[in-house]
């Protein structure tokens, strides 16, 4: 048992003020300092570890892999291994399911395309180590992280080969190896997922964990392209609560969500491209 | 094709190191304070290995409690991305069962479990990439994370392993010699010479036994002074803090 | 005497339920060529037959057809749990396809096309998802503290689902409506019984309901405790524009099966 019947009175009592006071005295909008380090793994294309200050914990991996493009209808593969958790326990599954679905609708495959017959295809393996709260939002910041640093060897053979027999070579040099964003010539942002507490008439950001036990409900909406977009989901998010307050939601909570993924989310996405640019880049893990 | 030349006759090894020579080894301890109450990472060559441990704790289960000593359990995962080329394992794996039973049965011996009856201890590793010397980079990310956690243990449990190539002891095998020889891997106890592991999982005559476990108890305390270093620093650096 | 302990068996003298009576499930709303029709009828829905209380050893139960969807649901409890006291009913959900359906794989998790091979005993990534999703959509509606002690489990088998024709969330439309049909059955006391309205738009025109495959922008479930006309599950796929539009016609369609509900219970 988490929270006495006190404690969570106290903290459903000050959540539900107009603006909601927040135990570690968040806005509404803020998410938890997030630490992170990227390119660390040598024999991936791009990694990212990302901890946050509860001491939730993702390790993000991505290696790419030649493929035909016939044979493959799927050309991004997710997994999730979170500690404590089994494989096939609905736990990892929805999460699974959940990220896979946002990578899918929300990905320049273009940039994959290597030439007529052949693509790149990215497994993302993404690790979670330690978690408190639901961890959906730390997992696909990091593999925000993971997918701005990844690098792709360069292509040297022929672009159209729909008539010749070759197998794709590349440039030995890694320092011609290209980040997805060069790939498709823009600056390539990939989707995030952001969790929404719902509480009385206010919603929260990323919710802790001691927030989860008395919200009303759960939302998660995706972030792509400079607004929200689908897929957009409620959730129970309190699973480990032994008392749930869990209640029905109004749709202007729907709609007032989107307007303010739209309004804050890109400062998120700004906090998240700062952190790789902090990152110093010398390989280490810690 | 002919064969990868893995010790050339100028004594210098693939990796261009010599027959007794470590590789690059660095470890942290409590890399994770937030989420356990010990954790480290351990460098060994390209291996990349993070430990965390929880305990002694209440066991969530009765049948995982002991009247007389602690209960120590182990959890290996192996990341999917840890090898050259993707794979997907299961945590029922034999083989990672069977390194879960050696490392549980190393350190059953290892803590002073009678200091804590009736608790439980969780050490989980996570392997992040593997380059040979899994069993030996597990186990000493599993002794820094009991340390920085407190645990009581009657010493250092510092492993390495080495081979044998034709007639050459060598020490701490990357992944390419691994697959070529046979291999060993001890785990010292402190400064002694005594063993708190030893696996051998193929053949190797006996006459040659003797070397490459000499050799591998000097790597072996070499590893405990390396790992020492790391955890009288971190010690330092916390006393300095406060 | 059976011995057979690791099953839930049924009933020595066990009857199979009288099933083959189904309505015209056939396609009867046309749908103009273009894809869209025109103008939108509270009529739009397609037909379907509903029938509970044909399992005799479950404590509630539902059977829904509707176009090529085929959905049954059991309800077991509220039944004693062994372990230490809870102060509420824990409420647990599992949706299983029978083994020979096609799941609606556009994710292709894994890559494999057969996400439901012979011999498997775990579920699918996508059943995985549709239990949760249920689960959630349920929780707001069922008084769980009138249950210390206790646990209420949700057996949904999709017993038909063409996923060519009928997206996965026209199948969980269905699904969440036979649920609620189901627990209303087994007489567990609910808030409100909780019905779902599915619509896919283009940006002008709506459809509700939609089972023929159209190309669309917006694909959004919601489902409602119409009383208080509180939304208590969404699942919103393609465009964020107009959602509100979208919301206020999967109100229309859920209250139209939610009127549909009550007359059918009241009948039977």
């Amino acid at each position: 048992m988490l929270l006495s019947p006190a404690e969570r009175q106290y903290l459903y009592d000050s959540l539900v003020q107009n603006p909601p006071i927040r135990p570690d005295a968040r806005n509404v909008f803020q998410c938890r300092p997030l630490e992170a380090t990227t390119t660390f793994l040598p024999s991936s294309n791009g990694s990212a570890r990302l901890r946050m200050t509860d001491g939730a914990e993702c390790i993000v991996s991505v290696k790419s892999k030649v493929v035909k493009t016939a044979d493959t209808p799927n050309l991004l593969e997710v997994d999730v291994d979170v500690q404590g958790y089994r494989d096939d326990s609905n736990f990892v599954a929805t999460l699974k399911y959940n990220l896979s679905s946002l990578l899918h609708k929300n990905f320049p495959f273009e940039a994959l395309k290597l030439t007529s017959r052949y693509s790149y295809k990215l497994f993302i393996d993404c690790i979670v180590m330690s978690n408190t709260s639901y961890p959906l939002t730390i997992i696909s910041m990091a593999i925000y992280l993971a997918l701005k640093t990844t690098k792709l060897p360069k292509l040297v053979s022929e672009v159209d080969d729909v008539n010749v027999e070759e197998q794709p070579t590349f440039s030995d040099d890694w320092e011609d190896a290209k980040t997805l964003g060069e790939a498709t010539g823009s600056d390539f942002q990939p989707p995030v997922f952001i969790t929404l507490g719902v509480i009385g008439s206010s919603l929260l950001f990323d919710p802790s964990l001691e927030e989860e036990q008395v919200l009303e409900n759960g939302l998660i909406v995706s972030f792509y392209d400079g607004k929200a977009q689908t897929p957009l989901q409620n959730i129970n998010l309190a699973l480990n609560s032994n008392k749930n307050n869990y209640k029905g939601l109004k749709s202007t909570h729907i709609v007032s969500a989107i307007s303010m993924v739209n309004k804050y989310c890109g400062m998120i996405i700004h906090a998240l491209d700062t952190l790789i640019d902090q990152d110093e880049g010398d390989g280490q893990v810690f | 094709m002919p064969r990868l030349e893995l010790y050339s006759p100028e004594g210098l090894r693939v990796d261009g190191r010599r027959w007794n020579e470590l590789r690059r080894f660095e470890c942290k301890i409590n890399t994770h304070p937030n989420s356990s109450d010990g954790s480290s990472y351990v460098e060994q060559g390209n291996s990349k290995i993070i430990c965390m441990v929880q305990g002694p704790m209440e066991p969530k289960l009765r049948s995982q409690m002991d009247v007389n000593k602690a209960n120590i359990e182990v959890s290996i995962s192996i990341a999917h991305f840890s090898t050259f080329h993707r794979k997907k394992r299961s945590k029922n794996e034999k083989r990672i069962v069977e390194l879960k039973t050696a490392i549980e049965n190393t350190f059953e011996n290892s803590i002073i479990s009678h200091l804590y009856p009736r608790t439980f201890i969780q050490i989980n590793i996570q392997v992040l990439a593997q380059d040979g010397g899994l069993l030996a980079g597990m186990a000493n990310a599993a002794t820094l994370a009991l340390i920085d956690a407190g645990i009581a243990m009657y010493d250092y449990v510092s492993c390495v392993s080495a081979g044998l190539y034709d007639q050459y002891p060598l020490l701490d095998l990357n992944t390419l010699e691994e697959n070529d020889m046979s291999y060993l891997t001890i785990g010292v106890i402190g400064k002694s010479e005594k063993l708190a592991l030893l696996m051998l999982e193929n053949k190797m005559p006996l006459d040659k036994l003797e070397p490459v476990l000499g050799l591998a108890i000097a790597g072996g305390h070499r590893v405990r002074e390396l790992m020492d270093e790391e955890v009288r620093s971190h010690g330092k650096h916390r006393s300095q803090r406060q | 005497m059976n011995t057979d302990r690791r099953r839930i068996l049924g009933p020595q003298d066990a009857r199979i339920p009288d099933l083959g009576i189904s309505t015209n499930a056939n396609n009867s709303m046309d749908i103009d060529p273009a894809g869209f029709a025109a103008e939108k009828r509270s009529s739009d829905i397609q037909k379907m037959f509903m029938k509970t209380n044909f399992i005799s050893n479950a404590n509630g139960s539902s059977y829904i057809e509707h176009g090529d969807t085929i959905v049954q649901v059991s309800v077991f409890g509220p039944r004693p749990i062994k372990s230490s006291f809870i102060e509420q009913a824990s409420f647990s959900v599992e949706c299983r396809f029978l083994p020979h359906l096609k799941q609606d794989d556009a994710l292709d998790i894994d890559g494999d096309h057969h996400s439901n091979p012979n011999g498997r005993t775990g579920l699918s990534y996508t059943e995985h998802k549709i239990s949760s999703f249920v689960e959630s959509c349920l929780v707001p509606s069922i008084l769980l503290d009138k249950y210390p002690k206790s646990t209420i489990d949700l057996h949904i088998t999709v017993i038909e689902h063409n996923s060519e024709s009928t997206s996965l969330t026209n199948l969980v439309n269905w699904i969440t409506v036979a649920s609620s049909l189901a627990l209303v059955d087994s007489g567990v006391e609910v808030r409100d019984i909780v019905t779902a309205g599915h619509i896919i738009s283009d940006g002008q025109h709506v459809i509700l309901d939609p089972i023929e495959p159209v190309s669309k922008r917006t694909d959004c479930l919601v489902c409602f405790m119409n009383l208080k006309n509180e939304i208590v599950g969404i699942w919103v796929d393609g465009d964020l524009d107009n959602l509100d539009t979208a919301i206020e016609e999967c109100n229309k369609m859920s209250r139209t099966i939610r009127g549909n509900i009550n007359s059918y219970l009241l009948s039977t």
